[in-house]
């Protein structure tokens, strides 16, 4: 994406462009043109692009440091900045806060350890009905995720009814709920590095005294895990920002972050929700910087198949 | 380092028979060449030694221990691949001492071990660097390096040279030899590359749909080939297809292009349709009337001309489907296309091939 001749244009003057029309050859490479129009057309959908992506994340962020009155819509831009929002954010969505993170990261956990073994079944397994259980593994992304909603808190209504335990309202009921959505990506993105993998690699590793076991550990694993990483950061995202699921396994006292918000949006608005959210886009913003160092961003988004 | 047998070992992929009853017996420290066309069934015998596949009969000896249902990790193998698979999320030093840290061997005994062998391979400053930042002739000395870092029983080799370029390809090969001969290795080397066995090994397999066509060393093979197919495969030979009329003495007379040649034959061969096979370079330019007693000679009609720099080759059409080659210095060949020739070689240098 990075466009570094940009000093080229300026050699060009209109005056050769003339005389580089004039010379236009029927045969041959195709002669250089006078102004890289294409460049500027380039240059333009990108920026559009990036106004079209950025804009709500600056708006969010530049109303949340409203400084004057309360106000009971978002106001860009701000009159007066000042941070005082920030201090102002309610106990409530911090511990919200907490759960989300708390639990997208043990769902990313969790859908790593469902979703490797059940890659490696998927490309190296020796069973019948592949394609079936490759299909079942993707089918949650296919279901819309209200529909998911629902259909868990009614499983849980009709398994609570038969033994006496009820799960709505439960962290368990909850995490269930989450690695059904967030697992097909770990699966989908292991899957998708297993199927480059060169199996040479592992007899290598067994020909040189390794067990399967140590193979796997030492070999298989480290070469797939810009794969894991992938499909961990999705099952994290989709799992962080779930509303259509969570809004039906949460129980008052017992809520997501973003269901926190949204009864928040709904009941009493004010700018502290605009700077909890900002402080949540700018710890992301951490986050992914974090992984360029660590693994690199171009591997990890490229080993993502979806 | 050990022998490594091979006996009445049968591979078969579902309804494909990949080794027809192979029996092949490895000396300590040899080099042996595993030659053929691709699909020849070397790489599956290759893979069979190294106990990645399973023969469906027969019995693999390494040493003295029967190691037919043997896993591969506990082999003592080393293995070499064409595309050198080496760790990718590891550095070299790390490449090379996996097998001794997999076996448990202390930090500084490994490191020394390292040290040693980046000596042997003459890459002693590479070790801190990732496999994707060295070349891939060096790539390939570090596989190497690698499989015999715990010293294995026998060294396989599977087309390791394949991927580089001719001229590294020839260095490689004086490499591979001197690292194997320095550390007295048994050694079992694929390739299809007839110049590569011919230059490496002490002695030869040529393989051909699963079956072994002959075995022995580089000279007894170009020389003294038993089949035709070894004979064409090996090196440049000219196939005079014929029939055996008869004996004359110690020779058998064989009708090719409506004239008779002699060949030697210990064992006789029957009447009837046969194949004389003779190199390009064992053929010479003779005048018909002062050739030797003991040449045969054909004639035949000059019908193109190639310059190679050190010889010229002369392709002289006699009568049979294709024009026979011969090669001869660069200030004895004519120049005039279509002039008639007679070509002619010492008998003992022609070898009666089975059709």
């Amino acid at each position: 994406m990075a466009i570094d001749k940009s000093n080229q244009t300026s050699s060009y003057s209109s005056m050769d462009m003339v005389t580089r029309l004039a010379a236009r050859r029927p045969v041959g490479p195709p002669p250089k043109r006078g102004l890289p129009w294409g460049k500027y057309f380039h240059y333009f959908f990108c920026s559009l692009s990036y106004i079209f992506l950025l804009s709500p994340m600056i708006v969010v962020i530049g109303a949340s440091l409203h400084g004057g009155e309360y106000y009971t819509a978002i106001k860009f831009p701000p009159d007066e900045p000042s941070l005082q929002w920030y201090w102002k954010i309610p106990k409530g969505q911090l511990e919200a806060l907490g759960l989300s993170f708390g639990l997208a990261g043990l769902t990313a956990l969790g859908a790593c350890i469902i979703g490797i073994p059940a890659a490696l079944g998927i490309v190296r397994g020796k069973i019948p009905g592949k394609t079936l259980i490759s299909a079942v593994f993707r089918a949650p992304l296919q279901i819309p995720a209200i529909v998911t909603g629902i259909a868990f808190l009614q499983l849980y209504y009709l398994f609570g009814d038969a033994t006496g335990l009820y799960f709505q309202g439960t962290f368990l009921g909850l995490y269930i709920g989450h690695l059904f959505v967030a697992t097909p990506y770990v699966v989908g993105t292991v899957t998708a590095i297993l199927q480059r993998f060169d199996t040479r690699l592992e007899e290598a590793s067994f020909s040189l005294g390794a067990s399967k076991l140590s193979t796997f550990r030492r070999v298989t694993l480290p070469v797939i895990m810009p794969g894991v990483y992938a499909g961990a950061l999705y099952a994290f995202m989709v799992s962080f920002g779930d509303v259509p699921i969570s809004i039906f396994l949460t129980a008052p006292g017992f809520v997501t972050y973003p269901i926190e918000l949204f009864y928040g949006m709904e009941n009493d608005f004010d700018p502290s929700i605009l700077a909890s959210a900002s402080l949540v886009i700018f710890f992301c913003l951490l986050v992914l910087l974090g992984m360029q160092k660590l693994v690199g961003l171009d591997t990890l988004l490229r080993s993502g198949s979806r | 380092m050990s022998h490594v047998n091979l006996s009445k070992v049968v591979k078969r992929f579902g309804d494909f028979t990949a080794l027809h009853e192979l029996d092949l017996d490895i000396k300590e420290g040899e080099f042996l060449t595993l030659l053929g066309p691709s699909g020849c069934g070397k790489t599956t015998t290759l893979r069979l030694i190294a106990g990645f596949i399973q023969p469906t009969q027969g019995t693999i000896m390494l040493g003295e221990e029967d190691v037919t249902q043997v896993a591969p990790q506990h082999r003592e193998i080393g293995m070499v691949f064409q595309d050198y698979a080496l760790f990718p999320h590891m550095t070299i030093a790390e490449n090379i001492g996996f097998g001794l840290k997999e076996r448990k061997y202390p930090k500084a005994d490994i490191a020394a071990r390292v040290g040693e062998l980046l000596d042997l391979i003459h890459l002693p400053e590479v070790g801190d660097r990732y496999p994707a930042e060295v070349s891939g002739g060096q790539q390939q000395r570090i596989a190497v390096a690698r499989a015999v870092a715990y010293p294995p029983k026998v060294l396989l080799m599977d087309e390791p040279l394949g991927a580089l370029d001719l001229k590294l390809r020839e260095t490689m090969q004086v490499e591979l030899r001197r690292i194997q001969q320095e550390l007295k290795i048994t050694t079992v080397y694929v390739t299809h590359d007839q110049t590569e066995a011919m230059n490496m090994s002490d002695r030869i397999v040529v393989m051909n749909t699963g079956r072994i066509e002959q075995m022995g060393s580089a000279e007894g093979i170009y020389n003294s080939p038993e089949t035709r197919f070894v004979a064409d495969f090996v090196g440049q030979i000219n196939l005079l297809d014929g029939e055996v009329t008869g004996t004359d003495g110690d020779h058998i007379l064989v009708r090719t292009a409506d004239t008779d040649i002699r060949v030697i034959q210990k064992n006789g061969a029957p009447i009837g349709p046969t194949c004389v096979g003779v190199r390009p370079e064992q053929l010479q330019l003779v005048s018909s009337d002062s050739a030797p007693p003991d040449f045969n000679v054909l004639q035949g009609k000059l019908v193109g001309r190639t310059f190679a720099g050190n010889l010229t080759r002369l392709f002289i059409e006699i009568g049979l489907d294709k024009p026979v080659v011969i090669e001869c210095k660069p200030q004895d060949a004519p120049t005039e296309i279509g002039i008639d020739l007679s070509i002619g070689w010492p008998i003992e240098q022609s070898t009666l091939l089975n059709k």
